[in-house]
């Protein structure tokens, strides 16, 4: 018998057969199949679990992350529509002010009509005292 | 038995590979047609290597926990026998160097019972003896080759694969293993010719 290492040599069936009747024979030592299977079941369920959790596609994911956050969705919504409903107080509207018109037509104290009108009459130091006492 | 048989009527199965990917996403049923598909040559591999029958179901209970949690390691292009049947022959010679001293089940001998003559049981039963005994005193590896090549039916590719050794030496223990048992058989043979 001559060894080659490039070519598988063929099976012998003598020494086959010799050797399954030497070794053990596994067909008459069957094991209980239902129950190996049964046993084999239970403790990859774990493994398998984990398996599937892993395995997610984005649909699921999307799907795992719709329960919490459609509600948030609308806690932010109300909470957005709150804060804008409460903005400050608007500036009065231009036409709410005093126009020039108002102004000039307005009543003019006695001392200011004096200090405009008469002030050509007045030092700067008596209109500013005369302003004074008129304050007090 | 664990195999199982189709009818033409049915649909065709998945192979390894498809039910390999189903297994990966979790597929619990997918996980028990590669059990059945494979149970009964892991078990009749671990029972011959370790010739006891509680021991091989638990080998062949481990080996696929392990298969399924070593899954995300395995390639998808290769085939799955192989690289399954790797995990049950390592822990099987593992557990066979670890329990070397125990004793297998006594084998059943109902082979030459059929047709043969007292004394040519008794020159069977001697035959036997040394062939076991030649069998046992083989170095592992070469032991574990012949055992898948010769009774198992595994080619040399595949157990090259399963043993992690390249083909040229699969060959070279093959050669070996069976150039030390011829040579058991060979008083037979003469007698018989």
């Amino acid at each position: 018998m001559s060894f080659e290492p490039e070519r598988d040599p063929m099976p012998d069936p003598e020494l086959g057969a010799h050797l399954h009747a030497v070794l053990p024979d596994p067909a008459a030592h069957a094991p209980d199949w239902d129950g190996l299977r049964a046993r084999l079941r239970e403790r990859a369920a774990l493994s398998l679990a984990r398996l599937r959790r892993q395995r997610r596609a984005w649909w699921q994911y999307a799907a795992a992350w719709a329960r919490p956050a459609i509600p948030a969705a609308v806690a932010a919504a109300a909470l957005l529509a709150v804060v804008l409903g409460r903005q400050p107080e608007p500036l009065p509207a231009l036409a709410e002010r005093p126009g020039l018109e108002d102004v000039l037509g307005a009543p003019v104290p006695e001392l200011e009509y004096d200090l405009l009108f008469e002030g050509s009459a007045l030092s700067a130091n008596e209109a500013l005292l005369r302003a004074a006492f008129y304050e007090r | 038995m664990g195999r199982s048989f189709s009818s033409g009527a049915e649909p065709p199965s998945p192979d390894d590979g498809e039910l390999v990917e189903r297994v990966r996403g979790g597929d619990a049923t997918a996980f028990d047609q590669l059990v059945e598909r494979h149970m009964w040559r892991a078990y009749a591999v671990a029972y011959r290597l370790l010739g006891h029958r509680e021991d091989a179901e638990d080998l062949v209970q481990d080996a696929f926990l392990v298969a399924l949690a070593k899954l995300d390691t395995f390639h998808s292009g290769r085939s799955f026998g192989p690289w399954f049947y790797r995990i049950v022959v390592n822990r099987g010679l593992n557990q066979r160097k670890a329990r070397s001293r125990r004793r297998t089940e006594p084998l059943p001998d109902e082979a030459p019972a059929r047709q043969a003559s007292p004394e040519r049981l008794a020159e069977q039963s001697e035959l036997r003896a040394r062939l076991s005994q030649a069998l046992d005193e083989l170095p592992e590896t070469q032991r574990a080759v012949v055992q898948l090549f010769e009774v198992e039916g595994f080619t040399g590719a595949e157990i090259a694969e399963i043993m992690e050794i390249p083909a040229g030496t699969v060959r070279w223990h093959l050669h070996q293993a069976k150039k030390t048992l011829r040579e058991i058989l060979e008083p037979l043979r003469r007698r018989e010719t």
